[in-house]
């Protein structure tokens, strides 16, 4: 007999989130989150304590997917988040301490759970309403017609990855480069089939962020040597490219998956390199020039189809398949052995080997209306490099998200400041309306908004990491910061000159009041000003559509876990 | 005072995070690249890496085999070590100024620290005056045209004066004579109003360094002032042997400043270069003059420097005989096994034919990638049992060779040695573990093709040309040593060896380190002065900025500052960039120090920094940092020279890139690591309260 264990039963927790254990490991992921962010922010080095490799990050991607959580609390948190970021790329870290703070506000409270996450939800809802609104005072209407936006847009999330180290010079190349790279892959022509174009990232380690560059279509890596006719191949007439997606390195075919039997003197691997060989012919008597294959090539068919001065590049991967057949119209074959129909071959614009800082690349060139383009990024060290890898992939997914969402909310702080006002102004003047919808009593309605609003503005704060006073202004309702501690004896006007966002500048008629969560409320008004050529260059921009989506999901999350009695847990 | 240790929270079992207070990291990169300040310099400290379980020992001499060979446990250490590695894969070199300077300024900024200044504030001051060091050090950069001039001026006013010819053996004869004739048909240049842009320049150095009035041409018949020049001038350049070579440029009126391929520029480059290795520096001045004679036969224009390919230099690794045997030959060296030792005596003056053999040469062996999951069930009658499988690949194969009518084989693998028997059997040479550049350099220059199967086989790709030689004596019983060349090739081995086994590694090492600063050097067309002079540069390039240009500081500074419009600067912000680049300085000194401490020229290394501060404050910037630091400023016992191996020259010389790139990676990783402040510990079992 085998070792019998006693089935033990299931655990029950009941009030999960009364446990001292979960509030402290609650506390401690915000603590990690909010130190990370913003361009201010520290960072983190994950890593397994049997040494290994060391990942020095900022971003919410990493330390979601390093740090492991055990608590079924936390680890519902950490997958929305982790969820909210594959779907819009930015503000991962925002949703992440926004949902900490409620859920550790809301535990501060005294009051029934289900009240609060329905005043909650409330509260969420005219966010909502009014960041759609198009009276919205943050938002900021993007128009295609001028490049600065878009720019300041790119830029902004760039600069939100201080593990790149990055000079300013250098952000505004790359940021040109991401914007250019984008308005590359949106095609000129709507037809029937028509698809968003696509970004390959490649990265080069040891070089100054200067030298990365665009190129249309893909670039691939000869690891053999590079075949010396390939400048032969720029002729007028375009380049025949053929694309296999199967392995031609003489394995079986994949569906194959029984034993082989054979007679002796025959040797399954002669036969099939044999038909390897046959197709070899076919595709030089078809006068191909460039055959692709996702997986590995033989090298006697190598040997052969370079003999007939054939380019052949092999181990492409599954990433760079669909790019390939998008750039050449050329169809994935996945078997070697019947005759390829002909109109599976594929059409390139010509082929070049480009030097792109210290590689030699095979440059694949399309034609004129296709969408797919190589970014080659550079930075000087390995960890540089990934955040900026993450940093560009963000930047290009929420460029793509304008698309839909032509709008920009306002950064570094101002739009969840100017949204706090806005709930605190709303909650105190309309409240009689709400009290009867939401059942509950005035003062808890007056008690979970304002815990609401501090949550917000406790986020804005928290991109400032030495400590520094912050203030709201009055009239529009945005953060401002304070530069130096020493203001003992000078008037706020004296101290401060733009705010956070750099939309506004300071003018005779504002008033300051600190950001404490203690201030007469006030209404909001719009900007007059802020139209499209008063733009300031250097505003900082969040995405429309990554930062409401990623409100609704902090606030749900947190009402979600707030909202849990009891957790059962298998212990077997 | 806050504790010193970092504050540790364990709450979790899933994880451990570990916050620095006064920044740990920093502490850690301090203390390791201490080990480092003995490495810099020409005089370099050996040291043992032992196993604390296993007794192995491995020694080092330069800060990426240290740190490859180091058990690091820290977190600091591993990202330090993945820096210097990465700076040694790309440049081959420069990686102790590296790890130094990383210590450097990690205490400069710990400093910093101390005096409560701001992370927000250290790195884009830190960073933006390290970028404009970096485009001033740029700019002061010295191109090898300036010291081409200045050698070849050297020798023209130098060159075989009618006294020295008794002493001259008699083939450097003709030799003078044809450099008389040369100099004869500069002076007219000189004196006469036919005036070229060099013979100007030459004017102007010659009036500089020798402050001899009268014309070259009075002095040609003075015998005893050009005596008083060699006197003044004397290196181990002038002596009567290092002239086997005439010049190789022709002097005159027709002569073109850019046809650098004088050799004897080429010695004092590179052992300018060398910085104390000079024995690895004579391996490499052979080799690159074996190359320009290789280079020579193939096509009769080239020179010196168009020939000197680092790619087509190997290395050869032979324990046990004196390092006095290290020399550079053509083609390369393998060991292969001792019964091909009559075989390959046999072969030796004959061209023979050659295949190359991807992959191992063996019946088993498959191509990468093909999965040979391969489920074969042969059915077969009991008549015709083939058990044997490898005997008959081995019969097939032998047979294809020998009807191509191939007498060596170059596998990059390996083989089984009943293979190698049959092979050497009928006459057919194996040769295995053949390195990848030289594989493809060999198959190139013979005209054959690589091959992964012996089916694939045919005349084409087949080569010709091969010769072979046995190389010394067969110390070891079990292999030969056996260099194979062609003439087509530019292939240059170096032959390594010395007694003391540990110490070979150190010695191919320093080979490649002196190549490729050679190489770096050649391709930049321009270095930095050494011997401190580039950190001193930029001392007092930060000082002057300070003072005098504020303006162009702050602007760079700002271009540093990812919030430019949060942070303004203030007053206090100013004076705080003043304290910052003052530390940042440090770092500098520090090393300027070291190297001096290290080369033996002071006896402390408060000497060293009371000099560079005497030196700052004369303020004499046309005065090599070298040149000022004589005995009496350095109160130092020798006669003034330093304790090293002296190549004889009056400069030392560094790489550009190489040394601005080190002080980048370095103030990237101290960056780095100021602004970590915790470390999440993953795969952590809770076991205390």
């Amino acid at each position: 007999m085998s070792r019998l264990e006693v089935q033990r039963s299931a655990l029950r927790l009941s009030d999960p989130l009364s446990d001292g254990r979960t509030q402290q490991q609650l506390c401690e992921l915000e603590q990690i989150f909010a130190s990370c962010y913003g361009p201010c922010g520290q960072l983190k080095q994950i890593h397994n304590n049997r040494g290994g490799h060391i990942q020095t990050t900022s971003t919410a991607l990493v330390l979601l997917r390093g740090v492991p959580v055990s608590d079924p609390l936390l680890k519902l948190l950490c997958a929305s988040v982790l969820n909210h970021i594959s779907r819009f790329s930015d503000c991962g870290l925002f949703t992440s301490i926004l949902s900490c703070r409620l859920i550790q506000s809301a535990l501060q409270l005294n009051f029934h759970s289900s009240t609060i996450v329905r005043i909650f939800k409330h509260l969420l809802g005219d966010c909502i309403r009014y960041l759609n609104s198009d009276s919205c005072a943050c938002k900021l209407k993007i128009d295609f017609n001028s490049t600065q936006v878009l720019l300041s847009l790119a830029r902004s999330i760039i600069v939100s990855k201080p593990a790149c180290l990055l000079n300013s010079k250098e952000v505004q190349h790359v940021s040109c480069l991401l914007l250019k790279a984008f308005l590359h892959t949106v095609p000129c022509h709507i037809g029937g089939n028509t698809l968003l174009g696509k970004t390959i990232v490649y990265s080069i380690e040891g070089h100054r962020a200067e030298k990365s560059s665009l190129f249309p279509g893909m670039l691939l890596d000869l690891l053999d040597t590079c075949p010396k006719f390939v400048h032969t191949k720029l002729t007028s007439r375009s380049i025949k490219v053929m694309v296999f997606s199967a392995s031609l390195s003489g394995d079986l075919p994949e569906g194959v998956n029984g034993g082989v039997e054979a007679c002796t003197g025959v040797s399954p691997e002669a036969v099939l390199l044999e038909s390897l060989l046959n197709l070899g012919s076919q595709l030089i008597a078809d006068d191909v020039d460039l055959l692709v294959c996702q997986k590995v090539v033989h090298p006697a068919l190598k040997q052969q189809l370079k003999k007939h001065k054939m380019i052949v590049v092999d181990r492409l991967g599954h990433a760079l398949m669909e790019p390939l057949t998008q750039i050449t119209g050329a169809t994935a074959i996945a078997s070697f052995q019947t005759a390829v129909p002909h109109k599976c071959y594929g059409q390139l614009k010509g082929l070049d080997m480009v030097s792109v800082a210290s590689k030699r690349l095979l440059h694949l060139i399309p034609f004129e209306d296709s969408c797919v383009y190589t970014l080659v990024l550079c930075n000087r060290n390995e960890t540089t490099l990934n955040e900026l890898k993450i940093a560009c992939q963000t930047a290009e997914h929420v460029l793509k998200l304008t698309l839909k969402d032509p709008f920009a909310l306002l950064g570094g702080g101002c739009t969840e400041v100017h949204l706090s006002a806005y709930i605190r102004n709303k909650v105190t003047s309309e409240m009689n309306c709400e009290l009867a919808d939401l059942d509950c009593t005035a003062t808890e309605y007056m008690v979970v908004a304002r815990c609401f609003c501090s949550s917000l503005e406790y986020v804005a704060r928290a991109l400032d990491h030495e400590g520094r006073e912050c203030l709201i202004d009055l009239s529009h309702g945005h953060k401002w910061i304070v530069p130096s501690n020493e203001f003992i004896g000078c008037k706020w006007s004296d101290l401060v000159t733009q705010c956070a966002c750099g939309s506004i500048e300071k003018s005779n008629r504002m008033n300051w009041v600190v950001l404490d969560g203690n201030y007469d409320t006030f209404s909001p008004k719009l900007i007059e000003n802020i139209q499209m050529e008063n733009i300031p260059e250097c505003i900082i921009l969040d995405s429309f559509a990554a930062k409401t989506n990623a409100l609704q999901v902090a606030v749900e999350t947190a009402s979600l876990v707030l909202d849990f009695k009891h957790v059962v847990k298998d212990v077997n | 005072m806050d504790p010193v240790y970092p504050r540790t929270q364990k709450i979790a079992s899933d994880y451990q995070v570990i916050r620095h207070r006064r920044h740990i990291g920093l502490q850690q990169l301090m203390a390791l690249s201490a080990s480092a300040s003995t490495i810099l310099g020409p005089n370099k400290s050996f040291k043992f890496i032992v196993g604390q379980n296993d007794d192995e020992a491995v020694l080092a001499c330069s800060a990426f085999r240290l740190l490859e060979n180091m058990d690091l446990t820290c977190a600091a250490g591993q990202l330090l070590n993945e820096a210097v590695q990465s700076h040694q894969k790309i440049y081959k070199t420069g990686s102790s100024t590296f790890m130094f300077m990383v210590g450097a300024w990690s205490s400069a900024v710990l400093e910093c620290l101390r005096q409560d200044i701001r992370i927000s504030l250290i790195v884009p001051v830190m960073s933006g005056g390290l970028e404009l060091c970096i485009e001033a050090c740029k700019a002061h950069a010295l191109p090898i045209q300036d010291i081409y001039r200045r050698i070849s001026w050297r020798t023209k006013t130098t060159d075989f004066p009618v006294d020295h010819l008794s002493s001259v053996r008699s083939d450097d004869f003709t030799h003078c004579k044809k450099s008389q004739t040369v100099l004869k048909s500069v002076s007219p240049v000189v004196v006469s109003s036919k005036k070229s842009a060099l013979a100007e320049s030459e004017v102007t150095l010659h009036k500089e360094q020798l402050k001899l009035n009268s014309p070259l041409s009075a002095n040609l018949k003075n015998n005893k002032s050009l005596q008083n020049c060699l006197k003044l001038k004397h290196s181990r350049h002038f002596s009567v042997k290092n002239l086997e070579e005439p010049l190789l440029c022709r002097g005159g009126p027709n002569f073109v400043p850019d046809s650098m391929c004088s050799s004897m520029f080429f010695t004092y480059l590179a052992q300018s270069l060398c910085h104390g290795c000079s024995h690895a520096i004579r391996l490499v001045i052979d080799a690159c003059r074996l190359q320009v004679k290789l280079a020579r036969l193939k096509e009769p224009t080239s020179g010196a420097l168009t020939a000197f390919d680092v790619s087509k230099l190997v290395t050869f690794v032979y324990p046990g005989l004196s390092e006095n045997y290290s020399c550079v030959t053509s083609g390369f060296i393998s060991w292969v096994l001792a019964d091909q030792y009559v075989l390959a005596k046999s072969f030796h003056g004959q061209y023979l034919r050659v295949v190359f053999i991807n992959g191992d040469a063996t019946e088993k062996y498959r191509h990468v990638g093909l999965n040979n999951t391969l489920n074969v069930k042969y059915i077969t009658d009991a008549s015709c049992l083939e058990m044997n499988t490898e005997e008959s690949w081995d019969c097939r194969t032998l047979a294809a060779l020998l009807k191509l009518k191939v007498n060596l084989i170059l596998i990059q693998g390996i083989t089984s040695t009943r293979y190698v028997e049959t092979c050497v059997k009928h006459r057919i040479l194996v040769v295995q573990k053949v390195k990848h550049e030289v594989f493809k350099d060999l198959a190139e220059a013979t005209g054959g093709i690589p091959v992964f199967y012996f089916s694939q086989l045919d005349e084409s790709c087949v080569g010709n040309g091969i010769t072979v030689t046995l190389w010394k004596t067969t110390l070891n019983k079990e292999f030969t040593a056996l260099k194979i060349t062609t003439s087509s090739t530019m292939l240059v081995t170096a032959f390594i060896t010395s007694p003391a086994i540990c110490k070979l590694q150190m010695l191919e090492d320093q080979f490649w380190t002196c190549a490729h600063r050679l190489n770096h050097a050649l391709t930049e067309e321009t270095v930095l002065l050494g011997a401190g002079d580039a950190e001193m540069f930029c001392l007092m390039h930060l000082e002057s900025l300070v003072e005098e240009d504020p303006a162009k500081l702050y602007e760079a500074i700002h271009k540093h500052m990812a919030t430019a419009n949060l942070v303004s600067m203030s007053e206090d912000a100013m004076q705080y960039t003043r304290q910052i680049l003052q530390l940042m300085a440090n770092g500098w000194r520090d090393y300027i120090s070291t190297v001096y401490y290290n080369s033996g020229l002071c006896t402390t290394k408060l000497k060293a920094l009371t000099a560079i501060s005497e030196y700052l404050s004369k303020k004499e910037k046309h005065v090599s940092l070298f040149s000022h630091f004589t005995p009496n400023v350095l109160g130092c016992d020798n006669d003034g020279k330093p304790t090293c191996e002296n190549t004889g020259n009056a400069e030392v010389y560094d790489n550009v890139t190489v040394k601005l790139e080190a002080w980048r990676g370095a103030l990237d990783l101290v960056m780095l690591v100021l602004q970590t402040d915790a470390e999440i510990v993953t795969g952590y079992v809770e076991t205390e309260s």
